[in-house]
């Protein structure tokens, strides 16, 4: 018993990660840009929130910065790619490039070291004190709740309000969501710019809550999960989650498994089973029907 | 006439958009080591100027014990300053003197320091063309892949199974001679990396699955397949992850034995070897089957219109499966310089990364085999001379990442611009006609 709840408190943050850079890629995709920079983004995001943590006293403060890196790198994807309809991948390839780079750098000139400790931890100012929910909250970190009401938001967001339809407009069909005065432009930017925020969250995620410090590259293609998941997901939040929590759940069953099962093999599962699904061999994903082609106005 | 002027609009704009777009990349760089890499010095003259400022007298007698340090950065500074006046005396005047005391780095010193170690002796180019030839593989690999249309990020995945591939028959068959082994190893690697790159191709040909994300895949599938192997390959004794050693009939020899026999001064530590001859020939290969071959015709005429192209009775499905599989091959040759010519095992640090900077290399040599080549060579004068600047100046050689980044945004960007520009000449030309 104490075994399978092991499993499923590791498999849970474990996922996290995923889920949050796999819904930050669906908001990207769904409006009909590609991001492959979620990598990218997570990294700087692992970077800024323990930089902006260790200077500033509060993790919270460190939260807010990881996201606002991330939003940085997400306009810049934006502007590369939605005003000058420059390509999509390459862009994304840069961010990831640019964020392994400026990193270790940052870290060199600041700390004169690549792996740095955080000093403060993630807590829930006042109910972390009630006896109650001190319980829960020291034994779960306080962005697994944050997920899941993101998930659950994101969830509404996307297919019940009118931003979330037009934003799927845009992905699916630019042309006629601007022929309905939809601006295709400023829709890319919102969506571009919401996946350099939650994947920045990952990664404060990954270094704040997970690994307790910053080492360099420390996002180790878990962003590139994120995009599994989001492709396994089918583009929707909750299979995202879901799929991000397979991937999780793969991960944290890892040393219980027998020897004769190569670790490495497990880790080759998300993708085996993102090319599946994109092949139709189990189920069927299609992607927003715009999803890398630049909107050019007739 | 009027056509041949257009044309000449064309290549200069298409040779001045990568030139402009990798100056504008080192002024990015530039404003980056300005902005970032203070260091603090207290010099006397430096005290100096405290003392003229207005410091008082008991702060700075305090300072004077730190007369000479340097500091790295400003979280050392700042401790030793702190400890030196106090934390209430460095809330007051801790901005003043690290005013005074800061040196900024200058971007044009650490730019020579990149260029003059990569180009200013033999060594320095042997290092960076022994940088470029993987390079140029794998930029290779993408440009052709591009040439007909098609977008192989795979090469990561194709060059880390090729390479083993070829560490595999270089271990295995260890009593075969050295002109037969070393053709072998270089055709095992071209074909594995060929089948890997089929996958992709395949599933895009029957599927209609967009190439990117099952090359993206595929990547990780073949590093963790990788690492199985090599660990199920490890010598018993080994402490770190590698494969046994390939034979040494199958291990290339360094340019510098040659060099040397036909009186070039060359050092012997230096290490290009000949799988540099390899990559040359892997573009002229490229460039010619483009050019000069059914198959590459067929290829490009895939890429620019696949449904014209089908109408012409050229199959789409076989090109989209025949490209992904060359390219796939050609970067399956990277190993060649890496296992063979160098390490002599295989381990994935070798290899990790390449795969992705032939990307930025293919887009900012234009897709053409020539441009490839080209930006290899910048890649590998930044890449050997960002070893440099960790040495001569304070800038981490990470800014080296940096500058790549930069590099490629600039050139898509460009590309993008140059585009339309082309295309707006053409429109005014139409309307004068």
């Amino acid at each position: 018993m104490d075994t399978i709840l092991a499993i499923f408190a590791s498999s849970i943050r474990l996922a996290i990660p995923y889920i949050l850079a796999g819904l930050g890629g669906t908001y990207s995709e769904r409006s009909g840009v590609v991001n492959i920079g979620l990598e990218g983004m997570m990294l700087t995001g692992a970077f800024t929130a323990v930089a902006a943590t260790n200077a500033s006293g509060s993790a919270w403060v460190g939260l807010l910065a990881a996201i606002l890196a991330g939003m940085l790198l997400g306009v810049v994807h934006a502007v590369v790619c939605v005003t000058f309809k420059a390509d999509q991948i390459v862009s994304g390839l840069a961010l990831i490039i640019f964020a392994a780079g400026i990193t270790v750098f940052c870290a060199w000139l600041l700390y004169n070291r690549t792996q740095i400790q955080v000093e403060f931890y993630l807590r829930v100012p006042v109910l972390h004190k009630i006896p109650v929910f001190k319980v829960i909250f020291n034994q779960i970190p306080p962005l697994v709740f944050l997920t899941v009401a993101i998930v659950i938001a994101s969830h509404f967001i996307i297919f019940k309000t009118v931003f979330g339809l037009r934003l799927r407009s845009v992905g699916e069909h630019p042309q006629a969501a601007d022929t309905l005065g939809i601006s295709v432009a400023k829709m890319r930017y919102t969506g571009v710019i919401i996946s350099g925020a939650l994947s920045g969250m990952a990664g404060a995620y990954l270094s704040l809550e997970h690994a307790h410090y910053f080492v360099k590259g420390i996002s180790a293609g878990r962003g590139f999960i994120g995009l599994a998941s989001m492709i396994f997901g089918k583009w929707t939040p909750f299979g995202t989650a879901g799929a991000g929590m397979l991937f999780g759940f793969g991960e944290a069953i890892k040393p219980y498994l027998p020897k004769v099962v190569p670790s490495q093999f497990i880790d080759m599962i998300p993708y085996v089973l993102t090319i599946l699904v994109l092949a139709s061999a189990i189920g069927r994903a299609t992607p927003p029907a715009s999803i890398g082609v630049p909107y050019i106005k007739e | 006439m009027k056509l041949g002027r257009l044309f000449r609009y064309q290549t200069v704009l298409g040779i001045l958009s990568p030139v402009v777009a990798v100056m504008l990349a080192f002024v990015v760089g530039g404003i980056i080591i300005l902005v970032f890499i203070k260091s603090f010095i207290f010099t006397p003259a430096a005290l100096v100027q405290l003392q003229e400022k207005g410091l008082p007298a008991g702060v700075l007698e305090s300072l004077q014990a730190l007369e000479g340090k340097e500091y790295a950065n400003t979280s050392d500074f700042k401790k030793d300053v702190q400890s030196a006046i106090g934390e209430q005396g460095y809330r007051s005047y801790g901005a003043l003197i690290a005013g005074q005391t800061r040196i900024r780095e200058n971007p044009l010193q650490v730019y020579n320091a990149i260029f003059t170690a990569a180009l200013s002796n033999r060594d320095g180019w042997g290092n960076v063309l022994y940088r470029a030839t993987p390079l140029i593989f794998t930029g290779l690999a993408v440009a052709l892949a591009f040439q007909c249309g098609l977008f192989n990020i795979g090469g990561e995945g194709q060059m880390v199974m090729g390479g083993f591939a070829i560490t595999w028959i270089g271990f295995t068959f260890i009593k075969l001679p050295a002109l037969l082994l070393i053709p072998l190893c270089i055709l095992a690697g071209a074909i594995v990396g060929a089948m890997w790159a089929a996958i992709p191709g395949y599933l895009k040909a029957r599927r209609g699955v967009h190439e990117v994300v099952t090359t993206i895949m595929l990547n990780w599938i073949a590093v963790a397949f990788a690492q199985y192997l090599t660990m199920a390959y490890k010598p018993a004794e080994s402490w770190i992850p590698q494969t046994h050693k390939i034979a040494e009939s199958a291990q290339l020899s360094r340019m510098a034995e040659y060099l040397n026999a036909i009186g070039i001064d060359f050092p012997k530590s230096n290490l290009l070897n000949t799988a540099v001859l390899l990559a040359v020939c892997a573009a002229i290969f490229t460039a010619f089957l483009l050019r000069h071959t059914k198959i590459g015709y067929e290829i490009r005429a895939v890429g620019f219109n696949p449904t014209a192209a089908e109408c012409a009775g050229i199959s789409v499905g076989k090109n989209t499966v025949l490209a992904m599989a060359i390219s796939g091959a050609v970067a399956g040759l990277a190993g060649v310089n890496q296992v063979m010519g160098y390490k002599h095992r295989f381990l994935y640090g070798a290899f990790e990364g390449l795969g992705f900077d032939g990307i930025g290399v293919a887009f900012i040599g234009r897709n053409s085999p020539f441009g490839v080549v080209l930006a290899a060579l910048l890649f590998g004068i930044l890449d050997y001379g960002g070893l440099a600047i960790d040495v001569s100046t304070r800038v981490p050689r990470e800014l080296v990442l940096v500058l790549k980044a930069a590099i490629l945004i600039f050139v898509v960007v460009s590309g993008e611009i140059t585009k339309r520009l082309i295309k707006s000449i053409q429109k005014r030309r139409e309307v004068q006609n």
